[in-house]
């Protein structure tokens, strides 16, 4: 599990400090983006690829449900596991994740503990 | 991630490409679709950030050097009264470090907390960039650098790097405080 | 919750309520751009959710009203009208309230219940939210409050400026007549009646300046009295607390103070109140018992004195014991014993200042002072004041502070060190010495000098600074230093040129440069560039252990090099005038190459040399003749030349004499020792 690379894509910065604090506390390697645009950099790089994409839905210039369809067609990105993070309702999420094809959902507010356990029943 | 080791880059930027077409058509009315940018000289080669971070372009006055403050801030100037330093961003970012001559400028930057000026090669003028045109950084850049790098847009046969001003300005190596 | 998601919080916040405002106000005028309101629209979400992660309900619940509401004008369900902004607005200010009162620590001034139900209903939402009473609590803040008078005053100083361009523009258009119609023959007496009304336009400026520089000045002062209130009840309640009576007299509240400078003196006050009450003042029955009046006195007191604000905070407690501060400073490892020894009991007290000293509680009971004593000598220091102890045991304690008036405008001496000009505040400058080699003396290694009959330590400022270890400029053999003093040291800092005093506007090097080590502020010289103002307590840390300036040896050699003198070698072989110049530089002569006679009358018309080495055959006037001409000079008439040449004939050596030169050596037996002895029995 150490060393495993998560990227973490959403326009607050709160959110953004919150879940890398939390999740490099728990041993991983965590690249953060504030729009999907930004995210291209980590996902295209041979460095940075991410084990896991953790983003937002409601973002600027692309939504997340349409960033994530997207990684999920394309053959050097559809392995990689998307989960959303959102204060969108439980069942919203769900919904989203089956249109997208993303792996699972983190709902906001989250606590450290939470989102550590959440990336670890997707990461494994 | 071992399968990944063998593709090649174009068409990962095909494929990129398409996909801010897609996204960014999916959209109603996108507005930002260009850019406006100030471009710039950095060790030869062509940069650039959006013009709403330019308070000003001026040239490279006299550079009061600051003690036990070495590599990325020159030196001082006063700018009609009030005090500013000057910025060689080159060492930050890796770029080769060409001589400053007659026609390096300084851009004048009002970040939230502080203003800045960087030092340039020379300016080019201020361009509208297309949006959809981005790419990942191509450049070989070591990960402290790409930070502050946003993607890079080839016009023309012209590879023009967009600098992350947001990140640059935000980045606690850029203020003294000892 | 972590101040750091706080602050991210707040900026964030504040970022999406500044977007939520300049957003809705375009939506006005365009209620048909749906895009805006997507934007709109995650703003609201994205606000909720943050507010949310911290906690911060009632923010996330009118935060998430907004959002539904955007929702519906997206969806269509909801008109898109200056009614439906409004309440946007309403609730964008309700959370900015909110926000600021997050950031100042207060209670929210919302009313959320209230506030969403007058929303729902679309009504005004004001009821809902607390009036505070103005921001009058924050005096300190960005802002100034000025009379409308002192505008008046101003704008009307500003007026007299622009009446005063106008008298200069007008005398560069006569001038210009002036230069033009004379053709170039201008009489004197009208260049003198010219000179007389600009003088008067110079004065008349000086003047409005002047005038203008007092107005916007007073405009940074405030009495003390702004932070003095609530000292009397905070000293009331905290000696209450421990059982003791005390009573704090003020004086001086009127007096006016820098705004910076109030900023920074408050917590310090704080510190020496709860000082002098914690350890100064006794118990009563023990005060009684002392033959003291039961009640102790703390008295903070202030007046001008000088161009300075002086500030006394005395309490008539059990006083500072010098012996028994040295021997804790000793125990503490701050001195060792020779110090100790050498120590005079007013010196001892200001080891209470030392880093180190006031770590401990149990020294806090033995000292009778010293919590954090450190910390207000370092604040004090700061802000450019000094700090003085006074005390007698078991009588009173006294605490001074010498504050500069304003922080604006100081007196400062100009110093040129490693090529840029730095200013040191006068009040740190005991003066400035020309030090010669005799003058240096090494103790264990360091430099010191002798000044005034005391020994001061030697170092080079260019070095302190970081700035290499090119020395400092040697001319005639002596060097240029300015003795710092602090409190009870002095050190002596080598320069490369005194410029003299100056009065000087004290500026900020802004936000990117917080707090550069050695500086505390940049001023803007007479051509435009800034020069650095130094902090010099920052300088006598950094002399705590530096090693010293290497002078001695330097000037030493210097010495050497002066007494020898310089040389104008003249010769059209490189080759004869390479040797000859390699052979005097290593024997300390300073050299002046002339590649032919002509060359060489003009340099010594730049120059005087005390020798002259020239060839005999060159391009142009012969060695003879310049030397003939050099004899016609009247600084050159006494100069000794040599004449150096391959012609070994008599009658070109009597043709040397003639011509006045002292000696003739011949290229053929030209070696190393013949030159050097020549030139040595000529000039020594």
């Amino acid at each position: 599990m150490a060393g495993k690379k998560i990227l973490v894509i959403d326009d607050s910065e709160l959110v953004l400090a919150m879940a890398s604090d939390a999740l490099k506390g728990a041993g991983y390697e965590v690249f953060t983006a504030t729009n999907g645009i930004e995210a291209n950099s980590f996902i295209f790089s041979t460095t940075s690829r991410p084990d896991l994409i953790i983003m937002d839905i409601m973002m600027p210039l692309l939504d997340g449900n349409k960033k994530a369809k997207i990684l999920k067609e394309k053959d050097f990105s559809k392995d990689i596991p998307i989960m959303f993070i959102s204060s969108k309702s439980e069942a919203e999420l769900e919904k989203l994740v089956e249109e997208s094809g993303a792996d699972g959902y983190i709902t906001k507010p989250f606590t450290s503990q939470g989102i550590v356990n959440s990336v670890r029943t997707v990461l494994k | 991630m071992s399968e990944n080791s063998g593709y090649d880059i174009r068409s990962i930027l095909n494929e990129m490409r398409e996909e801010y077409w897609q996204g960014l058509s999916e959209k109603v009315e996108v507005q930002d679709d260009l850019l406006e940018c100030i471009t710039f000289i950095l060790g030869g080669e062509t940069y650039a950030f959006e013009t709403g971070y330019a308070s000003e372009v001026i040239r490279v006055p006299k550079l009061i050097r600051v003690p036990g403050v070495q590599g990325l801030i020159s030196g001082i100037f006063n700018l009609r009264g009030e005090i500013i330093a000057a910025m060689d961003i080159r060492s930050l970012l890796g770029i080769p470090l060409l001589p400053i001559d007659a026609a390096a400028r300084i851009i004048v930057i009002k970040s939230e907390s502080f203003t800045t000026g960087i030092i340039v090669e020379s300016v080019r003028g201020v361009h509208p960039l297309p949006l959809e045109q981005f790419e990942a950084v191509v450049k070989s850049v070591d990960q402290s650098a790409r930070e502050f790098l946003r993607g890079q847009i080839n016009l023309d046969g012209e590879m023009t790097v967009l600098l992350d001003l947001k990140r640059l300005l935000a980045s606690p190596s850029l203020i003294v405080d000892n | 919750m972590s101040t750091k998601y706080l602050d991210i919080f707040l900026k964030e916040a504040e970022e999406h309520i500044g977007s939520l405002q300049t957003r809705l106000l375009v939506l006005e005028k365009e209620p048909g751009n749906g895009s805006l309101i997507h934007e709109l629209l995650r703003n609201a979400h994205t606000l909720k959710g943050s507010a949310r992660m911290l906690g911060f309900e009632d923010i996330s619940v009118i935060a998430h009203r907004m959002e539904d509401f955007l929702k519906e004008m997206e969806d269509g369900e909801r008109a898109v009208d200056s009614d439906s902004v409004d309440l946007l607005l309403q609730g964008t200010d309700a959370i900015s309230r909110m926000i600021s009162a997050l950031e100042k620590g207060v209670d929210s001034p919302v009313d959320v219940e209230r506030f969403i139900e007058a929303f729902d209903k679309g009504l005004s939402t004001s009821d809902a939210i607390l009036q505070s009473p103005a921001a009058e609590t924050e005096v300190m803040g960005d802002t100034v409050r000025a009379s409308v008078k002192t505008l008046d005053s101003l704008v009307n100083l500003l007026g007299e400026l622009i009446i005063n361009k106008k008298r200069f523009e007008d005398k560069t258009l006569e001038l210009k007549t002036l230069c033009k119609n004379s053709g170039g023959t201008v009489p004197a007496a009208r260049i003198m009646e010219f000179q007389q009304a600009l003088d008067e336009d110079v004065l008349y400026l000086g003047y409005v300046i002047q005038e203008l520089h007092a107005e916007a000045m007073a405009l940074r002062m405030l009495p003390l009295r702004t932070i003095t209130d609530g000292f009397i009840r905070m000293v009331r309640d905290l000696s209450k607390s421990q059982g003791k009576e005390v009573d704090l007299e003020i004086r001086g509240e009127h007096i006016e103070v820098d705004r910076l400078l109030l900023e920074s003196l408050k917590p310090m006050f704080l510190h020496m109140l709860t000082n002098a009450v914690d350890h100064g003042i006794e118990l009563p029955e023990e005060r009684l018992a002392r033959g003291k009046p039961r009640k102790g006195t703390i008295r903070l007191s202030a007046r001008h004195e000088g161009n300075s604000v002086l500030i006394e905070i005395r309490d008539d407690g059990s006083g500072m014991d010098p012996e028994r501060i040295r021997q804790t400073a000793l125990k503490r490892g701050v001195i060792n014993k020779e110090e100790a020894e050498m120590l005079r009991d007013d010196e001892a007290l200001y080891l209470t200042l030392r880093p180190g000293f006031s770590t401990s509680e149990i020294v806090t009971d033995i000292s009778g002072r010293g919590v954090g004593m450190d910390v207000v000598k370092m604040s004090i220091e700061k802000v450019k004041g000094n700090l003085t102890l006074k005390s007698e045991v078991g009588v009173y304690s006294e605490i001074q502070l010498r504050l500069p008036p304003t922080l604006a405008v100081i007196d400062a001496l100009m110093v040129t060190c490693s090529g840029e000009q730095y200013a040191i505040p006068l009040s740190y400058v005991q003066e400035t010495i020309k030090i010669r080699v005799e003058d240096i003396a090494t103790v264990a290694g360091k430099e010191i000098v002798s000044v005034r009959n005391s020994s001061v330590p030697l170092f080079s400022l260019a070095t302190m600074l970081g700035f290499g270890e090119k020395g400092a400029i040697i001319a005639g053999g002596k060097v240029s230093a300015v003795i710092l003093k602090q409190r009870d040291q002095t050190i002596a800092c080598t320069i490369d040129k005194n410029n003299g005093t100056s009065e000087i506007v004290v500026k900020s090097l802004g936000g990117q440069l917080k707090k550069v080590r050695h500086t505390f502020g940049a001023t803007i010289m007479g051509d435009g560039n800034p020069a650095l103002i130094l902090d010099v307590s920052d300088i006598f840390s950094s002399a705590e252990g530096a090693s010293t300036a290497g002078l001695r040896k330097a000037l030493q050699q210097s010495q050497v090099f002066v007494s020898r003198g310089k040389v104008l070698v003249v010769d059209d072989s490189i080759t004869t005038r390479t040797m000859e110049k390699s052979i005097l530089l290593s024997n300390g002569y300073e050299v002046t190459i002339a590649i032919s006679a002509e060359d060489a009358l003009e340099k010594v018309a730049e120059n005087t040399f005390d020798l002259v080495i020239s060839d005999v055959e060159m391009p142009g006037l012969n060695g003879f003749e310049l030397t003939a001409r050099l004899r016609q000079m009247d600084v050159y008439r006494n100069v000794p030349v040599i004449i150096v040449s391959s012609l070994a004939k008599d009658e070109h050596k009597r043709k040397a004499i003639e011509a006045g030169a002292q000696a003739y050596i011949v290229k053929g037996v030209f070696e190393q020792g013949t030159l050097l002895d020549t030139v040595e029995s000529l000039i020594g």
